[in-house]
């Protein structure tokens, strides 16, 4: 291998070592991790609560029905973020402004 | 002294190579040399330029991707918090309460981040357990790092004060974005490493091939200065630059060559025109010494010797006053005059030689004849024509000198009407020493005509030779370089 080789394979490994931590994840070790709670079985059952009572007022359409229950089972059953997206899409239909 | 037991010192010039050297695998000078090569600079210049495009390109990319999503991003949460602030404005903290509450209901991609506190950082609404430490100033994106169901994750989030102490924090989960952000930063380096390893790549070939391109003209400009002068750079065919610099430089090297030819004429021609009146005059003072008779005698053979040596230095001085003329210098002699009187001086002049020999000279020119130029040069010029003329034409002939404008310049015309010159001979009239057949038998050195070809080379003009038949018509032509002073010529 001849020097203009050697120099050109030792720019390309340095370019390689110096650019590769750039595109890492960012990871912040020293501020306190923040805690969500709207990943929880409480937040699970406050959207129930809140659902019933809307469903007080205004009958539920069908389709309010099956994404509420579903959603019960599965909080009910431990998928807590799937249950909560099923009774998230309930409570939008729920408050969605309705057509006149 | 060095006994069979004990270890030499190491030599000096054995010492071990530097990083450098082992890298470059050669001596100390080698860097400096690779730095001299045109071939690697523009190696160099094509890499940087290469690798520069992509630099530019992964930055435009990157900005129209993973800008784009962080852009997003933020306009969604100015956005939610705009509307929250009209909520509180409108309703005030029961509503604000409530809005955050049916947001949060509603976030089906959930990924909203919000919270409210009172002015000691108690809890009133939102989805996070604590205001968190590091967020302290408003207006300023933070990069906040959150547990959703036990997963990492990291949210933007900004804050907002309210009045009565409330602080309000917004913002978006995004882990997902991040990801997608990180996945597109690392394609785009590897992608920048590719473009710089190409570039490199690029570059050596580059660098071959402007080395393999250079190598035919310097292999020739080598055997040339070796001495080897019929060499010539050999063209692709392609017809490209390199094609072209070859043509030119070819042209150069023939110019060369006759140049170089000339110049030994030229040598040659003094050479031999020199040896015969030097050994003329050497032969007389030697026959003089020998046999001289008398004082008178010794002194006559003196005097012809003077003669000789006043003609050969009178070539010289021609000589040296053509190559005077070639260079330029007398430019800055131009002048405007009138060049009527001139061509009635001369003829003047040359019109009583003319007459010992039965020639009538005739003057044929305007009264006035603006021109433009050196008026001595000219003149000698002028001269050294009606001198050549009145010499080659028979007795009883008659010679003409005319002068005309033309166009924007002026015709000297000087013809007589003697043997004239072989058309063959014609194109050699106005070299140095050149002498016709015919002219071998008349006085003269040869450089009459190389004189009258120099001036007018000089004025930007031209020396034309025609068959008058009979006779010689030697025409000058001058052009007009600079347009005259209104107040008159020769003022």
């Amino acid at each position: 291998m001849n020097a203009m080789a050697r120099a050109a394979s030792l720019a390309l490994l340095g370019s390689c070592v110096a650019l590769g931590p750039l595109g890492m994840p960012l990871v912040n070790g020293q501020t306190p991790i923040e805690q969500v709670t709207t990943d929880t079985p409480e937040y699970c059952l406050h959207l129930l609560q809140r659902l019933r009572q809307i469903e007080q007022n205004r009958p539920p359409p069908k389709d309010v029905s099956y994404l509420s229950d579903e959603g019960k089972l599965m909080c009910d059953h431990g998928q807590i973020r799937a249950g909560i997206t099923r009774l998230r899409r309930a409570m939008q239909i729920m408050l969605a402004p309705t057509e006149k | 002294m060095t006994g069979p037991g004990v270890k030499a010192a190491p030599e000096m010039g054995r010492q071990r190579p530097t990083l450098w050297r082992r890298l470059t695998g050669r001596g100390s000078d080698r860097p400096l040399r690779l730095l001299r090569s045109a071939s690697i600079r523009f190696a160099a210049v094509y890499a940087v330029l290469l690798a520069l495009s992509g630099f530019a390109l992964a930055l435009f990319l990157w900005y129209e991707t993973a800008g784009l999503l962080d852009r997003q991003t933020e306009a969604a949460i100015r956005a939610d918090a705009q509307g929250l602030s009209e909520r509180w404005e409108e309703g005030g903290l029961p509503a604000l309460v409530m809005t955050i509450d049916d947001r949060l209901a509603q976030n089906v991609d959930d990924d909203a981040i919000y919270l409210l506190v009172d002015s000691q950082l108690r809890r009133i609404a939102g989805n996070l357990q604590r205001w968190p430490q590091g967020v302290t100033a408003t207006n300023a994106w933070y990069e906040l790092p959150v547990q959703r169901a036990g997963i990492r994750s990291l949210a933007r989030v900004q804050r907002f004060d309210l009045l009565g102490g409330f602080h309000l924090l917004v913002g978006r989960d995004v882990r997902v974005r991040a990801q997608l952000r990180n996945l597109l930063t690392d394609a785009m380096l590897w992608a920048l490493v590719i473009v710089v390893a190409m570039a490199s790549g690029g570059a050596l070939v580059v660098r071959g091939l402007f080395r393999r391109t250079l190598a035919n003209i310097s292999h020739t400009s080598a055997a040339i200065a070796a001495g080897d002068l019929g060499q010539r750079v050999k063209l692709s065919g392609r017809g490209d630059e390199f094609d072209q610099l070859a043509e030119t430089i070819n042209d150069m090297l023939e110019r060369i060559g006759r140049l170089m030819d000339g110049v030994r004429q030229v040598s040659n021609a003094i050479a031999h025109d020199l040896r015969t009146p030097i050994t003329r005059a050497r032969t007389r003072l030697e026959d003089a010494a020998l046999h001289a008779g008398s004082e008178a005698e010794l002194r006559a053979a003196i005097e012809r010797a003077i003669a000789d040596l006043d003609g050969i230095v009178a070539v010289f001085q021609a000589l040296l006053r053509i190559t005077e003329i070639e260079a330029g210098s007398r430019r800055s002699a131009f002048t405007a005059f009138d060049l009527a009187p001139v061509l009635a001086d001369v003829g003047e002049l040359y019109a009583a030689v003319a007459e010992e020999r039965g020639i009538q000279v005739a003057v044929e020119s305007p009264p006035q004849l603006p021109a433009y130029g050196d008026r001595e040069l000219i003149q000698q010029a002028i001269a050294n024509l009606l001198d050549n003329a009145v010499k080659f034409s028979p007795r009883g002939g008659r010679v003409t000198v005319s002068g005309a404008a033309s166009g924007g310049g002026v015709i000297i015309r000087v013809r007589d009407q003697g043997p004239g010159i072989p058309p063959d001979e014609l194109s050699r009239a106005g070299e140095r020493f050149f002498r016709g057949e015919d002219a071998r038998s008349t006085p003269g050195s040869g450089l009459g005509l190389a004189l009258v070809q120099a001036v007018a080379h000089l004025h930007g003009g031209t020396l034309r030779l025609d068959d008058a038949a009979p006779g010689l018509a030697a025409v000058l032509l001058l052009p007009m370089a600079q347009p005259l002073d209104p107040a008159g010529p020769g003022t």
